[in-house]
């Protein structure tokens, strides 16, 4: 799933404690979006530190 | 030849699990399954069992003691642990529930604690739905067979602490746990006991006094005026009893007489909090002012974790004193918290995205 970090919040997140990989989360912490696996994902939204992207559709993009 | 095992302190751990009914073992059958919440403590203490022991020299038996004539009784008595820990999102709106015996819910999900002298229990002991009133079993876990199992635990006290210059700002909580359950038996407190549950790991994620964005408090006529914090303390504690007793001598119930909620903070002396017309901290205090306080740990109202927000009405319980250091001169406010008409006396709102259940 792709995710955007809350740039408020993100920095509590341990990194020797969530399932988030560090390199992905370093990618949060600089603000990009980043796709993880389901239960690395879904552990950093239950936590509240991160938010779904919002992806564009075609037509949107246009 | 002795034994030489050794027990290094960090090989005993404990965990919590709330009760479906009151003062009963979750798992009875023999090994305890349960999947207990790891405490996130650096030593875990030994619960101790307070019952009672009568030593009488009866008439008869000379200049010493007999045997015979000591009388041990373990029912009617208590169990109590004192626990000292980092704060995490989970044991944070545990434990202020465990004191507070009150919480609402919302979103996903905001924890609230509030007192109030009517929403928290005035005693426990009856039925448990959705996980309240909350009392747990405590399992103290050094090795296989010689664990303790404590039920019907509460909190007696919660002191939650935050300070810029200590545990490099972790916000911390330390208090004692009660239980009126000192009689072991099979069916609730229980020795020589072996858990072989998968315990949930301690969590992760704390709480960062340096993260306090928001810090307001009323000083005379000017509400809401900023701070700059040093430390914080809140102590809460719900004067509890245990009530009664059942055929093994445990509790029937407990009551919490009275909800006690001191503190004290720590904060810079400045234009905003002084001895000078208005923002003089010294006559909130000869006024006997109700002050609002309010402190956000977070961005916003907590919606993360390692997000909480406290309000708190309080009232000086002495002359502000001072903190002298090379950071210039801070006050030092001790108070207590008192309900302000329809505001509440104290209240905690912590995010954990779990309900009660699940504790």
């Amino acid at each position: 799933m792709k995710l955007k970090a809350k740039l408020n919040k993100i920095h509590r997140a341990n990194p020797n404690g969530v399932l988030c990989d560090a390199a992905s989360l370093d990618k949060l912490r600089d603000g990009e979006v980043v796709d993880l696996p389901e239960d690395a994902g879904n552990e950093l939204l239950n936590m509240g530190f991160v938010e779904k992207a919002k992806t564009k559709t075609k037509k949107e993009a246009k | 030849m002795a034994d030489t095992r050794v027990v290094p302190v960090s090989s005993v751990k404990y965990g919590l699990k709330a009760e479906t009914t009151f003062g009963s073992g979750i798992d009875v059958s023999g090994d305890d399954g349960t999947a207990y919440l790891t405490q996130p403590v650096v030593q875990a203490q030994k619960p101790t069992f307070n019952i009672l022991r009568e030593s009488r020299l009866l008439s008869g038996r000379g200049s010493v003691k007999n045997a015979a004539d000591t009388v041990v009784n373990t029912k009617g008595g208590t169990v109590t642990m004192p626990f000292e820990m980092l704060a995490t999102p989970r044991t944070l709106a545990q434990h202020v529930l465990l004191v507070g015996q009150e919480n609402g819910q919302s979103g996903s999900i905001l924890h609230e604690m509030e007192i109030d002298g009517s929403s928290n229990s005035d005693s426990i002991g009856g039925t448990i739905s959705g996980g309240l009133p909350h009392s747990c079993n405590l399992a103290y876990y050094p090795a296989a067979g010689e664990g303790i199992k404590v039920c019907g635990v509460v909190c007696s006290d919660l002191t939650i602490t935050g300070d810029v210059a200590a545990n490099n700002g972790m916000i911390s909580m330390s208090g004692n746990y009660f239980s009126g359950f000192s009689n072991p038996n099979s069916a609730t407190t229980t020795l020589e006991q072996t858990f072989n549950g998968t315990w949930v790991a301690a969590e992760t994620t704390y709480f960062n006094v340096l993260d306090c964005a928001t810090r307001t408090l009323d000083v005379e006529g000017a509400a809401t005026q900023v701070f700059i914090m040093k430390s914080f303390t809140f102590n809460i504690s719900n004067g509890i009893n245990r009530v009664g007793f059942d055929s093994r001598g445990n509790a029937e119930a407990y009551a919490f007489p009275e909800y006690v909620v001191t503190g004290s903070l720590v904060i810079k002396y400045d234009d905003e909090f002084d001895y000078g017309a208005a923002n003089n901290v010294i006559q909130d205090f000869l006024d006997g002012d109700t002050l609002s306080l309010n402190i956000i740990c977070g961005d916003s109202a907590p919606d993360a974790e390692g997000e909480m927000e406290i309000n708190a009405e309080i009232q000086y319980t002495g002359d502000p004193g001072q903190d002298l250091s090379e950071g210039g001169i801070f006050h030092t406010l001790e108070f207590e918290c008192v309900q302000n008409s329809s505001t509440n006396a104290f209240d905690i709102s912590t995010f954990k995205n779990e309900a009660v259940t699940v504790w």
